[in-house]
């Protein structure tokens, strides 16, 4: 009799710990949106979501996952951890906690080898969508909360939300860092695009002059990348052209700079050409922030990325400057009037200059010039014909730099030699 | 020169993939179309170009067929180069993007001016202006930045007894940006003005 008591009041307690369980844990209290998503089964996809209703917690990290187990004693649905395709990494996490910390603004940036690894579990006959599984910790002490956004796996065209998923800037010339000269136009500018979806791109092209501040990581974001909030205080440079294109559902567009003398090299010094992605009407990329109980109004984010686009670079100095440039290039021997012994092998010397390419060696008899040789850069000696210290002559000798494009960089004075048959040992190295 | 382009892209979804989690709505049926003119005229001391597209984005997948997008975009440019080391150009740009399922209308125009003089071999000057505004047709949102940039820069050269040269620059510019955000869906009003002066010398030693 004791013991069935003992027994009853046994499970009596343990109904009354499981109803103040129940009673206790908090419901699940955060939103998102979208909720669920079509990504690119072929390579990455980035997608802006917006998490509301929390209360204070904080996110931590993010798993993409084939299926989902209760989390229990925790809230929420969170990855069974035997089909974990992997973690947002940590250089794409451009996530960003509202001030008050009742949103959340993230931007998932799928790595083409968890759309790899999803196609691969669907291939086997599992359920072809997965799961990104976002997990927030209670500041207070209370139960984690996982969210998840269903993702499926489609093209990378329509009906996927517009992301850029890599920009190239570069010259339109095998040049990755080109120096120019002071009021040179410089080559055409370009970027090569790849990108999920469908719809405008447009923004500015902008450059940042020497002595100005370089941007922040921040402000290499595409305005769509962030939050509403911040939007609106990334740092503006000098606008170049503005642009305004339609992307096809074809993923790769060659998005051409702006006019190239708009670009100045007036300064010199090293300036940045900056690509300013503006954030676009896309429907596939709206969130809700109704939905996802994080204020009112629709955040577009047509064109986000999840990595800051990084500016072309190129220096104006003065590489081929020639009055810069051209201490470097002087004569040497023989030197000024110098007498030289006919019959004699006459060699001529020259120091280098690095603004030159070649070497334009002129040997003239007033004003006639009698002899010219283009030599290489590197090479500052020629050995002149015999047959011009055959006799007697009053000659003079010069040496010109040529620059890149077989212009004139540099010359020298004309330095005067007389080829004398009296002249001796002593006279030549006058 | 006078240019035109035409491009249709139609993209669909055969069917309605198995244990996949989509529905109908999911699978895409979209048409992209883009029409576009260039113009260009040059002569010996001016070009002139101007170019308008227009495009449309026409979804089809059931639960998205009225999120359409029509765009217009009209870009002219000038540029003069009015005797030897002066040019300037002028640049306009309207866009205008309807969404037919918020009915809304967002606009942006843009008006830019350049000038670019080199007052003697070591002197040069150039300066740029950039107005752009943009807004929506119910105002619930508007932006406008206004970009002057002024600079005047001077080669320094000199010659050593050794025959030696050292270049340089003196450089001064001048920037003021003012840019005005305002938000009235989401509560947002930003006045920004930033005034910079920067000047500087470069020295060459190679």
């Amino acid at each position: 009799m004791r013991t069935v008591l003992n027994g009853r009041a046994l499970a009596l307690t343990l109904a009354a710990l499981a109803l103040s369980c129940v009673a206790t844990r908090p419901a699940e209290a955060i939103s998102r949106d979208p909720n669920g998503v079509n990504v690119n089964a072929q390579g990455a996809t980035t997608v802006f979501v917006t998490f509301g209703g929390l209360q204070q917690q904080v996110p931590v990290e993010a798993m993409w996952c084939g299926e989902l187990i209760p989390a229990t004693p925790d809230i929420g649905f969170k990855c069974d951890p035997a089909t974990i395709y992997g973690r947002l990494p940590i250089r794409f996490d451009q996530s960003r906690l509202s001030s008050d910390g009742t949103s959340f603004t993230d931007i998932m940036s799928i790595p083409p080898s968890v759309a790899r690894r999803a196609w691969q579990a669907a291939e086997r006959g599992e359920h072809s969508a997965f799961y990104y599984v976002r997990r927030f910790v209670s500041t207070v002490g209370g139960p984690d909360e996982y969210v998840f956004v269903t993702c499926r796996l489609a093209g990378g065209g329509a009906r996927v939300p517009l992301a850029l998923l890599d920009v190239r800037l570069s010259f339109a010339v095998d040049r990755e860092a080109p120096a120019l000269r002071q009021g040179e136009v410089p080559p055409p500018v370009q970027a090569e695009i790849r990108y999920n979806g469908t719809g405008r791109l447009k923004g500015r092209w902008e450059i940042v002059a020497p002595g100005e501040d370089p941007p922040s990581s921040r402000d290499l974001l595409t305005e769509a990348t962030l939050p509403p909030e911040e939007r609106a205080l990334q740092r503006r440079y000098t606008q170049i052209e503005r642009f305004n294109v339609l992307l096809p559902p074809t993923g790769r567009i060659v998005l051409p700079g702006p006019d190239p003398k708009k670009l100045p090299t007036q300064i010199e010094g090293l300036y940045h050409v900056l690509l300013r992605i503006e954030a676009s009407d896309d429907r596939e990329g709206d969130s809700n922030l109704a939905l996802a109980d994080a204020g009112t109004g629709i955040v577009h984010s047509g064109a986000v990325a999840g990595f800051p686009i990084p500016p072309l670079r190129y220096y104006v100095g003065n590489a081929y400057d020639p009055e810069a440039n051209g201490h470097g290039l002087m004569l040497l021997a023989p030197g000024e009037r110098a007498y030289w012994p006919a019959q004699q092998p006459l060699t001529l010397s020259w120091s280098q200059t690095p603004a030159a390419m070649l070497y334009r060696l002129e040997i003239a008899e007033g004003t006639q010039v009698r002899h010219s040789a283009i030599l290489q850069q590197g090479v500052g000696t020629y050995l002149a014909p015999s047959w011009l210290t055959s006799g007697e002559a009053q000659l003079r000798w010069r040496v010109i730099g040529l620059g890149p494009n077989g212009e004139e960089v540099h010359k020298t004075e004309w330095r005067a030699l007389n080829i004398s048959s009296a002249a001796g040992a002593s006279e030549e190295t006058q | 020169m006078l240019g035109y382009n035409f491009d249709r892209v139609h993209q669909f979804g055969t069917g309605v993939p198995v244990n996949s989690g989509f529905s109908e709505s999911h699978v895409p049926d979209h048409i992209g179309e883009r029409h576009g003119v260039n113009l260009n005229w040059q002569g010996n001391a001016w070009t002139f170009g101007y170019r308008v597209e227009f495009s449309e984005q026409d979804n089809r997948q059931p639960g998205r067929e009225s999120a359409d997008f029509e765009h217009r975009v009209h870009g002219a440019n000038l540029s003069l180069s009015l005797y030897e080391g002066l040019d300037v150009y002028f640049d306009v740009s309207f866009e205008r993007s309807f969404s037919i399922e918020a009915q809304r209308i967002d606009r942006n125009r843009n008006y830019g001016f350049g000038l670019s003089w080199a007052v003697t071999k070591d002197l040069n000057f150039s300066g740029t202006v950039a107005l752009a505004k943009s807004f929506d047709e119910p105002r619930t949102s508007e932006n406008e930045t206004t970009n002057l940039d002024l600079s005047l820069s001077y080669r320094l050269h000199w010659q050593t007894g050794t025959g030696r040269a050292l270049g340089g620059q003196l450089f001064v510019r001048y920037t003021d940006f003012d840019m005005a955000a305002r938000d009235r869906l989401f509560g947002f009003d930003f006045d920004t003005r930033t005034r910079m002066v920067i000047g500087g010398i470069n020295f060459s030693m190679q």
